[in-house]
């Protein structure tokens, strides 16, 4: 995945059932949710 | 008098001279030019994706730190297949919201596929927030579940 610089992706996210809460997952820029947002740089 | 130039000399005069005013008015008010609307730009630039899978209900999504310059984010989507029937989900999180306290959610509704073709990958579908969240430097989130 790569992203244009404004912000970096520091490691992917998981909610676990059995431990609720978002727990990181992953590496910096190595993983990722099926997700992706739209902004306004300012 | 039947020569159209000349017909419409006096409207081709008054044209000059209204155009004549605008620009004067603009060098002797000292008018400036507005700045270009600010332009919305996807996060996401490209992306290699496995197999999808369908054995995960909860949350995933991705930590992102803002870099130096704060954004302000208008739009939030996720990836759909062309078989996509469920509505999904998207939200940020705030940094607390990391151990389950408070996130600011909001639901985003996607089409209804029509074909059965599991690899078919449409792309982003987005939705607009109610109201553009200025992010600076803290961690932020982006969920989905179906």
């Amino acid at each position: 995945m790569t992203t244009t610089d404004v912000a970096e992706v520091t490691s992917g996210v998981f909610n676990d059932d059995a431990m609720p809460g978002y727990q990181p997952a992953g590496g910096s820029g190595s993983t990722y949710g099926p997700v992706d947002f739209k902004y306004e740089e300012g | 008098m039947t020569d159209p130039y000349l017909l419409l000399t006096p409207v081709l005069a008054l044209a000059v001279l209204a155009l004549a005013r605008f620009v004067a008015c603009a060098r002797v008010f000292d008018l400036e030019e507005l700045p270009p609307p600010p332009q919305e730009h996807p996060f996401v630039e490209s992306r290699v994706l496995g197999m999808p899978r369908r054995n995960f209900d909860g949350w995933v999504g991705m930590v992102i730190h803002v870099g130096a310059k704060p954004l302000t984010v208008t739009q939030l989507g996720r990836l759909m297949l062309k078989e996509s029937t469920e509505e999904h989900q998207v939200k940020l999180v705030e940094p607390a919201g990391m151990g389950g306290g408070a996130d600011k959610g909001m639901p985003v509704t996607f089409p209804i596929g029509t074909t059965s073709d599991s690899d078919s990958i449409l792309g982003f579908a987005y939705a607009k927030l109610p109201t553009p969240v200025v992010r600076a430097t803290s961690f932020t989130t982006l969920p989905t579940r179906p």
